[in-house]
């Protein structure tokens, strides 16, 4: 673990750098293929539309993932992720539409805790700015 | 219909060893769209302190896919085909990353099942370990069944 941050030089309310992404229906059923997670809701159009969706849904885990990436972009080091809990509360759709979804990650430290570990808030959010996902993060610092 | 109260305090143990291969944690890192090289570079993942390539921190929640979802197709446990389970909310406790070449075990435990309004909530603890029984990670997942809870008087 090689973080880069010093812990004492880190204010609560500091912005992480927010990303953008983009989600194709191809990425998602890589995420299909690398879970092993074939539930019909998350490759195919007809079992989404069949359950109430207009287009597939991406697994929340794979919006966890890229949240998740805020912190080694910011760290150096995904190895300083000691603990994470995420929050899902709008699915993700991606139509087949050659745009599929996009949405924004924000992060803000809203903790300093014993340890010289901090919390992060990561936020998904999507264009009509709807929360999708949240993912409070256990960060340890140098 | 409701779904098998009895479940919980459950406990199901995977009957054999989840290994590790560089390559499928190459194959998970792109799936998620990551190219940080601790990932990916034995080389990258030395100069970071690690012996090797480690997994990225949500490679932890999907093994229960691999391990069989247990206890989604076990017919006691009363989950139906529809209406359909949704994951509402993960929490994982990482005691050291995963390493390619690692030998973990895997079991599950029904932590809860209770009625939210129409739905039912379920809990499961996902335990992982090492061969020698040290915790790696701990992921509690609860999931949503919608609209199979018992009707109310």
């Amino acid at each position: 673990m090689t973080a880069q941050v010093d812990y004492d030089t880190v204010p609560v309310g500091m912005q992480l750098a927010p990303r953008e992404f983009q989600l194709l229906a191809v990425n998602e059923i890589m995420y299909c293929g690398a879970t092993l997670d074939f539930a019909g809701v998350h490759w195919n159009p007809r079992v989404a539309r069949s359950v109430g969706m207009d287009h597939i849904v991406a697994h929340g885990p794979l919006t966890e993932a890229k949240a998740l990436s805020l912190i080694h972009e910011w760290t150096g080091d995904p190895g300083t992720v000691v603990a994470q809990h995420a929050r899902f509360h709008r699915p993700v759709l991606i139509p087949d539409d050659g745009e599929g979804a996009r949405y924004r990650i924000h992060g803000t430290v809203t903790e300093k805790l014993a340890d010289r570990r901090v919390v992060v808030e990561l936020t998904a959010v999507s264009p009509q700015e709807e929360e999708l996902v949240t993912v409070r993060a256990v960060v340890q610092l140098v | 219909m409701p779904l098998n109260r009895e479940f919980i305090g459950r406990t199901w143990r995977a009957a054999e060893v989840y290994e590790v291969s560089r390559e499928k944690l190459r194959d998970f890192t792109v799936a998620i769209g990551e190219m940080h090289p601790v990932y990916l570079d034995e080389e990258a993942a030395r100069k970071h302190g690690y012996r090797t390539v480690i997994a990225p921190p949500s490679f932890c929640t999907a093994l229960w896919f691999r391990m069989g979802n247990w206890p989604m197709f076990e017919p006691e446990f009363g989950k139906q085909k529809d209406p359909v389970c949704v994951l509402g909310d993960q929490r994982v406790t990482h005691h050291r990353p995963i390493h390619a070449g690692d030998r973990l075990w895997f079991a599950t435990t029904v932590r809860d099942i209770r009625d939210i309004g129409r739905h039912e909530l379920f809990e499961m603890e996902h335990q992982v370990t090492s061969e020698d029984g040290a915790p790696v990670c701990t992921v509690v997942d609860q999931m949503i069944s919608r609209g199979s809870a018992a009707p109310k008087e």
